[in-house]
């Protein structure tokens, strides 16, 4: 018998281990838990759901002003704004992880010990395949490191987080940092299964009228398109450096972003602020995917990951 | 599962000025026309380009069911709604919806709707589908505005049997003040119910007369929005009873006692 040779191109990536069946997924603090967007696609044609950040209490969220727009981009100040673990775990977690896709949490803590405290409680229960370790949060106890932007402070942080860890164990790394390949080295040196990469950039927009920041924050995150190019340009130098994979984010939002992401150097790709100006943007990422590769004649899209990146001279 | 929310590439059927920069679109959305109920609003967005990045929300003015199209009021004060004013007829906008909370029916047999600027537009959509109620209703229109020139929906409010009193701050036109002075006596002698959109001090005094003249009010509020459905957490308003709420889901539409008017 004579087996029909499959039109359909492979996108499935495995990252650290973990089987996505395609490359594609939200950027946590971008995508609730995903009810929203069931309004909108199926979420299981994702290749892996990422939630809200859970912090070890339920937080109410900054007031005031929390988001602005700025060119090609926004700012955010939400403040981290979720119902903490205890409801993470009663309401979010038994939904989702009937869907059948991984589903990635989100960490973010003000300090050491509650970082361990909750990886732990979080990373042990069933149909949690990863933690993403938010590192680019306030304070994690070092008093002098407003933001976890030194390698020492993430060395630390993942280090006493990753024997707790029972799943995947996922640091998002931020940018506002001089040298991002020593905050990946540090991570990788420390533990982590794979980076995703970038957080937002801090920045901030003045009202000339009130002569105050706009954000009832002050600063906020930059996000969307117009960071993209930085993002790049991060993940290429971080993917020379170490060797675990990458989960690429920063102003993706269409199918042509997440290729410039994957042949830099990215396993997947993570979708944030697109979805907020176009609610499908997940699935028209991944169907333009397959449709490039049909057009290109490229059957496994792994072929394309690092495809970018050239040999420095030497 | 929840409700499917309409994504349309809707085609633009009209479009004109109403009043000096205050402009009516009109999108060719069937599924979003057959949904539609007062107070609730639609994302809009020009399908290319990344600057202005996001959607914008405008509430609906007029639903048409049989026609299938939908008819938004807004007032050109960026570069959003820049954008969106150079769409002619012909060419489409990403827009979804309906979106967010509606107004309730009222419990006695007064209406009071109080419209501040371009809060005016939900005001009217649920004036003209109280008017189709047929339910013997009084329904009293305060309109408030800068001047003459900035008055908007007053023709539609009157179509819909709306007795409308004017306030402009300049005396262009009716009262010369807040559009606020003229609520006491509209709700007089009467089981009134109060419905309001307008700008946020508006929406302040609006409440806090309501609640002085024990009357049930409902408000429909503005804020800032990324997505219009519930994920970016951009346009909350804080609680009475602590914590915040989105306006985007549940909103705009809030019962006067459910928003911390202070702390907003």
């Amino acid at each position: 018998m004579e087996l029909k040779q499959s039109a359909r191109p492979n996108l499935s990536v495995t990252v650290a281990g973990m089987e996505l069946k395609n490359p594609v997924m939200p950027a946590s603090g971008c995508f609730g838990w995903g009810e929203e967007y069931a309004r909108f696609f199926d979420l299981t044609d994702m290749g892996a759901l990422v939630g809200k950040a859970v912090t070890p209490r339920p937080r109410p969220g900054n007031a005031g002003v929390r988001i602005v727009e700025t060119p090609s981009g926004m700012l955010n100040a939400i403040g981290l704004q979720n119902p903490g673990p205890e409801a993470f775990l009663r309401d979010v977690l038994p939904r989702v992880r009937e869907l059948g896709i991984p589903v990635w949490v989100n960490v973010s803590a003000n300090a050491l010990q509650e970082y361990v405290d909750l990886c732990g409680l979080l990373s042990s229960q069933p149909g949690v395949s990863a933690i993403e370790l938010n590192l680019s949060c306030p304070n994690v106890g070092r008093g002098h490191a407003e933001f976890c932007v030194t390698p020492e402070a993430v060395m630390d942080t993942v280090s006493a987080c990753r024997p707790v860890c029972r799943t995947h164990l996922i640091p998002k790394l931020s940018p506002n940092t001089t040298d991002i390949t020593a905050l990946a080295r540090a991570a990788e040196a420390a533990g982590a299964d794979a980076l995703s990469m970038i957080n937002t950039f801090v920045g901030m927009v003045i009202d000339i009228d009130k002569r105050r920041p706009v954000l009832g924050n002050r600063t906020g995150g930059m996000s969307g398109p117009a960071v993209r190019p930085i993002a790049v340009r991060m993940v290429y130098e971080v993917a020379g450096a170490v060797s675990i994979p990458i989960i690429g984010i920063g102003g993706i939002s269409t199918w042509r972003d997440a290729l410039e992401f994957l042949m830099a150097g990215a396993t997947a790709v993570q979708v944030g602020t697109a979805s907020f100006f176009n609610p499908r943007a997940i699935p028209e990422v991944i169907q333009g995917l397959e449709t490039w590769m049909v057009d290109h004649g490229v059957a496994n899209i792994r072929e394309v990951i690092g495809a970018a990146r050239v040999p420095t001279g030497g | 599962m929840p409700e499917a929310i309409e994504l349309l590439h809707a085609e633009v059927l009209d479009h004109h000025e109403v009043a000096p920069d205050h402009w009516v679109i009109t999108l060719d959305a069937p599924e979003i026309a057959a949904g539609a109920r007062p107070g609730q609003f639609v994302m809009v967005r020009g399908i290319q380009g990344t600057d202005p990045l996001l959607p914008r929300a405008l509430s609906i003015y007029h639903a048409d069911v049989e026609g299938g199209c939908i008819e938004l009021l807004y007032r050109v004060v960026g570069p959003g709604t820049t954008r969106l004013q150079e769409h002619e007829p012909g060419r489409r906008v990403a827009v979804w919806g309906p979106l967010g909370s509606q107004f309730r029916l009222p419990e006695g047999d007064r209406v009071v709707l109080v419209g501040g600027g371009v809060g005016v537009p939900p005001l009217v959509f649920w004036a003209e589908r109280l008017a189709a109620l047929s339910v013997p209703m009084e329904v009293i229109a305060l309109i408030g505005a800068q001047s003459e020139s900035s008055l908007v929906g007053i023709d539609r409010l009157r179509r819909a049997r709306a007795n409308v009193r004017i306030a402009t701050d300049d005396g262009s036109q009716g009262r010369k003040g807040y559009v606020t002075d003229l609520l006491p006596q509209a709700v007089q002698s009467a089981r009134a119910t109060i419905y309001a959109c307008g700008p946020t001090p508006m929406l302040k005094a609006v409440a806090r007369l309501g609640k002085t003249l024990e009357t049930p009010t409902e408000l429909a509020l503005e804020a800032p929005m990324a997505c219009g459905v519930g994920a970016c957490l951009g346009c909350t308003v804080p609680r009475r009873e602590g914590g915040f709420a989105r306006v985007c889901t549940e909103g705009p539409v809030f019962d006067r006692d459910s928003i911390d008017w202070e702390t907003l």
